[in-house]
């Protein structure tokens, strides 16, 4: 057995179902044991395709995403998807090869620090030196990727470690203690702002507060059982929710208790409550400039409950008035043992009266007149496939399914949201499909965005997955010229895409069936007729250039700021 | 206003890359930096001196703790009593004719003489930080040949 075999057989000792990745040089051995161990491995057709594939599984299914790369180019083609599963804190688990250890600085062909490239955008990243601690980072990459605020890891495999003779007795388990006892010892040391010492602080401010808010950020998403728990003291409490776009799908029925995504490009309503409220509770949310602007805005002028898993997070964005390090759940559990003040409840229930019939309506306005609009065509979908998978890539056709496809389900809006990375969409739709076979998913990519990672069409048509790829063509890069057009007095650099290929041809030239939706009339039938059929459809959608997503809160504004609401 | 951040980490490859990077990446220079093996040689310890006010301190106190290698981090400026050191050799031109008179100096400073030369003596002063800037103020007279500081170290007392 070599160190090749201990990989693959810890990857099987943790049930990994899959593995993307691309072979090379130093890889070879890794790639050896993967065919003789029957290791099941999804060729992409780019690095990229490969972490962004791991990706789209790790969110759809919340396990961890596996993928291997080969050295030098094989590893830095990782790092954009690295960087993405940091910013949204994605367990994804990349294995790359390494020259051998004897030459490790010596320039060696197809040698790359990966380490040093890898550190700022990694929650942790090891070089196996020796053989020795192969199995023992093996496990400590895993766990790290899982444990508290999931987040990627990389592990760096030089060749003469693939290759060194390793015991048939290797005990992984005896590993797998190890290094969860190194994390709870870790954990066991760090108890800031615990919950339980917070809670009578909450219960206090609860019993001032005249108009509470919640804002529920992906850390709702990711941890298991806290959307049900919010929903349940949403409704107990009548308090107003906004959503973040990680969170969107983790409240069920997301449309009977959320005001919708508070943002740049939120709801008029829950911008207009993220402005007014007087007690805001946000629990996973990292207060990402897109969600709320210019933090001063907020400053001192309403009280503020922050919980998240990750300590760092605290005051990070956003100065707060009582701050708790807590697991969503953890954290919605015990507000829900809050004895909720009842002479409270007519007054918030007003609050929320008064948010909800605001002349400003929960969905954006848009006119269906002319060319196709994106947000029929997404409004469309979301008729005929409700419970899909939705998948996006990064743009205005991600905003416009942010906007108008109501999500049912957890891990059900998969989305780059940190990073917003152009060219995530289709592997990520990719992953999503193959770590949930008996979803419908759905993909918006846009006319730029596909171009980003279309060679992984190859990998669509190979395992013949079903991914129904609508590729929104706008002729542009849509938000890019929407900016130029509000910001640059609609100088548009670099942004017109008039010349595109022809992508029912590409399609075709990659062995895909082809449809193209150009029209209004018959929307709904033709969506349904693609949803009959099966395995992979590239549906391209010629829709208006010149539509903008709206509303707007320019960036370093704040909720009043908010353009583009229709009266 | 400086501040001094102590942290225990894991005696790891790259460790010190690791920690640093935390600081660059938000801008942060560091102005010292000591690390070194403790008793344990499982652990280093480092003292990392920064320019930033409490709150970036306590941000990246924060984020250097969930550092996987990173045991503990903290903010020696909230310690009750402590005592901090810092170590220089100090080159200082000098004449047959002046050394009395530079000795002289040195003795006040506590500078201890590691060689004297025809043109040169050369000092060495373990001190808190502004004795030793006071101790290089009062030989810029002679001139300064080289100056050479560590890291500051901070102890809780």
């Amino acid at each position: 057995m070599n160190g090749a075999d201990v990989v693959v057989k810890f990857m099987k000792s943790k049930g990994v179902e899959y593995v993307f990745g691309y072979p090379g040089g130093p890889v070879l051995h890794l790639y050896d044991a993967v065919y003789r161990h029957d290791l099941n491995h999804i060729l992409t057709r780019h690095e990229q395709g490969a972490v962004h594939a791991a990706e789209g599984y790790a969110k759809a299914t919340g396990r961890v995403g596996v993928c291997f790369a080969t050295s030098g180019p094989g590893a830095t083609n990782l790092v954009t998807g690295l960087a993405d599963a940091m910013l949204d804190s994605v367990p994804v688990m990349a294995v790359t090869g390494q020259v051998a250890t004897a030459v490790i600085g010596h320039d060696a062909f197809q040698e790359a620090d990966i380490l040093g490239i890898t550190m700022p955008i990694t929650k942790n990243n090891y070089l196996v030196r020796k053989k020795e601690m192969l199995l023992e980072i093996l496990e400590d990459a895993w766990q790290t990727a899982l444990e508290g605020r999931p987040g990627p890891v990389l592990v760096d495999i030089p060749k003469d470690v693939s290759m060194a003779q390793f015991d048939e007795d290797i005990d992984f388990e005896a590993a797998a203690h190890k290094a969860a006892q190194h994390w709870a010892e870790k954990h066991a040391r760090t108890h800031h702002y615990e919950v339980a010492a917070q809670l009578a602080s909450i219960a206090e401010a609860l019993k001032t507060a005249h108009r509470p808010m919640i804002l529920a950020g992906g850390g709702v998403t990711l941890s298991e059982g806290a959307g049900a728990l919010l929903s349940t003291f949403i409704e107990k409490s009548g308090i107003p929710v906004g959503i973040t776009l990680m969170a969107k799908g983790a409240l069920v029925p997301s449309d009977r208790i959320s005001l919708g995504m508070c943002g740049m490009h939120g709801t008029p309503v829950a911008n207009t409550a993220l402005s007014k409220c007087d007690l805001l509770i946000a629990v996973g949310t990292r207060f990402s400039d897109r969600t709320i602007g210019n933090p001063s805005v907020y400053a001192k002028k309403r009280f503020i409950v922050h919980a998240d898993i990750d300590a760092a997070e605290i005051s990070k964005n956003m100065e707060v008035n009582i701050p708790v390090v807590a697991d969503a759940a953890a954290f919605m559990e015990a507000l829900l043992t809050i004895e909720l003040p009842q002479n409270k409840l007519d007054e918030w229930a007003d609050w929320k009266r008064e948010v909800v019939s605001s002349k400003h309506g929960i969905r954006t306005d848009f006119k269906a007149e002319g060319v196709l609009k994106p947000q029929e065509l997404v409004q469309a979908v979301a008729r005929v496939v409700p419970d899909a998978l939705v998948v996006t890539d990064v743009g205005q056709h991600q905003m416009f399914a942010a906007q108008h496809f109501p999500i049912q389900r957890q891990r059900s809006f998969i989305t780059s949201g940190g990073l917003g990375t152009m060219g995530f969409g289709l592997p990520a739709a990719i992953g999503a499909a193959l770590g949930r076979p008996e979803d419908q998913v759905i993909l918006f990519s846009g006319d730029g965005s596909i171009q980003m990672n279309i060679q992984e069409l190859a990998t669509l048509k190979r395992l013949g997955t079903n991914v129904k790829v609508f590729i929104v063509d706008n002729n542009c890069l849509g938000m890019v010229r929407q900016w130029q057009e509000t910001f640059y007095e609609a100088r548009y650099s670099q942004s017109c895409l008039t010349d595109n290929p022809d992508f029912m041809a590409i399609a075709r030239a990659y062995g895909l069936p082809a449809i193209e939706i150009s029209a209004r009339e018959g929307l709904d039938e033709k969506i349904a007729e693609i949803m009959g059929m099966q395995g992979p459809v590239i549906v391209h959608c010629n829709v208006a250039e010149m539509e903008n997503v709206y509303p707007l809160i320019p960036p370093g504004k704040g909720p009043q700021d908010m353009v583009g609401v229709k009266e | 206003m400086i501040h001094i951040v102590v942290a225990k980490v894991a005696s790891k490859t790259g460790v010190l890359s690791r920690v640093a990077g935390h600081f660059t990446r938000r801008g942060y220079n560091i102005q010292n930096i000591a690390a070194c093996e403790t008793h344990d040689p499982e652990f280093v310890h480092l003292t990392i001196s920064i320019e930033a006010d409490e709150r970036d301190v306590e941000l990246v106190i924060n984020q250097l703790s969930r550092l996987a290698d990173v045991i503990e981090a903290r903010d020696a400026s909230k310690f009750p009593s402590s005592v901090e050191r810092q170590f220089m050799l100090i080159k200082v031109a000098c004449t047959p004719t002046q050394r009395q008179e530079i000795l002289k100096i040195a003795d006040t400073f506590a500078c201890r003489v590691v060689s004297i030369g025809m043109e040169n003596v050369i000092f060495e002063i373990t001190e808190e930080p502004s004795k030793l800037s006071a101790a290089a103020r009062a030989f810029e007279h002679y001139g300064i040949l080289e100056l050479i500081k560590t890291g500051s170290i901070i102890m809780e007392d």
